[in-house]
């Protein structure tokens, strides 16, 4: 099986991630930073790479590593 | 003709295909499917059946993802087809999620190639976290044949309904869709000048809210003219809908050389 995680590329403002910092801080953690990855986990013998590149993510916005 | 593109999830529809049909435009409901193939033999349809291809807004395939990308996705099939489209002059226009599907497929920005095989925008989740939906002011910066009939520099008032419209880019692009007149559509304030948020409800680069292509007959904008198509649904008194224009340029474009 393969696993796809995919998240926003440095100097592209995640809201979510923000807001989640906000909300940690908000309940007394001290945050320094907060990143959120989406994680695909595909069972297929194809192409995972290719699959990714047509679907999963937009290079303007998103890098991501396979494993 | 003009097909008014409709997949699972989509829900502006039949708005713009009323506006069409308000103007007394020829216009006709099609499924993704019965373009890429998968309906009955007996649907299927050929795009250059149509002038015009209008992508709807809403939330095509549950906007899983990201918007736009699976109508995105399953509209590349048909990339050959799509480019010669547009070469031929033919219209493609995308209104809101539409115009997510037009950057996902690569049909915008349009620049050297009609079509490119990865995207080169995104239109990504709004700085505020939030579904935005209100009536915002758009300036008309340059005209495309989806726009002829407003004037330049003329503010009008159109609603937005999106979670994810922030214009991104590369700097390259953005300098070369300054040169090239691209950016047809701005979010401003009353006054007509860039104010930021909540004037830029999503944060967008420099403002933008729609672009065209190079050759202005592919066009996407966020803001949806076809709910201001009558004045009564503006927030104050105006004697004819600011989206009815849209639409009418689309018209006189397709009645060229009539």
């Amino acid at each position: 099986m393969a696993k796809v995680y995919v998240k926003y590329k440095k100097g592209i403002l995640d809201p979510e991630a923000e807001n989640t910092k906000k909300a940690l801080e908000m309940l007394g953690y001290n945050i320094k930073d907060v990143k959120i990855w989406k994680v695909y986990e595909i069972k297929t013998k194809d192409n995972v790479e290719e699959m990714t590149e047509r679907l999963l993510v937009n290079p303007v916005i998103h890098e991501y590593k396979i494993k | 003709m003009i097909a008014i593109l409709r997949m699972e999830g989509t829900n502006n529809e039949d708005d713009i295909y009323n506006a069409f049909a308000a103007l007394k435009c020829p216009v006709e409901m099609v499924h993704l499917k019965q373009f890429t193939g998968g309906a009955k033999k007996e649907l299927q349809k050929n795009i250059f059946d149509y002038e015009g291809i209008m992508i709807p807004g809403g939330f095509s395939a549950g906007d899983y993802i990201r918007a736009g990308a699976i109508f995105g996705a399953r509209l590349k099939k048909i990339s050959k087809e799509l480019k010669e489209f547009v070469k031929e002059g033919r219209i493609i226009g995308g209104i809101c999620n539409g115009f997510q599907v037009l950057t996902e497929v690569g049909l915008l920005p349009g620049i050297n190639d009609i079509i490119v095989s990865k995207p080169q925008i995104s239109l990504a989740v709004n700085d505020s976290a939030k579904f935005e939906c209100r009536h915002v002011f758009l300036k008309h910066e340059n005209k495309c044949f989806f726009t002829e009939k407003y004037e330049k520099s003329e503010i009008i008032q159109v609603p937005i309904a999106h979670a994810e419209g922030k214009f991104i880019t590369s700097k390259r692009i953005l300098e070369e869709l300054k040169e090239n007149n691209q950016i047809i559509f701005r979010y401003v304030n009353r006054a007509g000048n860039y104010a930021g948020y909540p004037f830029n409800p999503n944060g967008s680069m420099e403002n933008i809210a729609g672009i065209s292509n190079l050759e202005g007959n592919v066009f996407g904008m966020m803001p949806h003219p076809e709910r201001v198509f009558y004045p009564y649904l503006h927030q104050e008194k105006k004697k004819v809908g600011d989206g009815k224009r849209f639409f009418e340029s689309i018209i006189k474009y397709l009645r060229r050389g009539v």
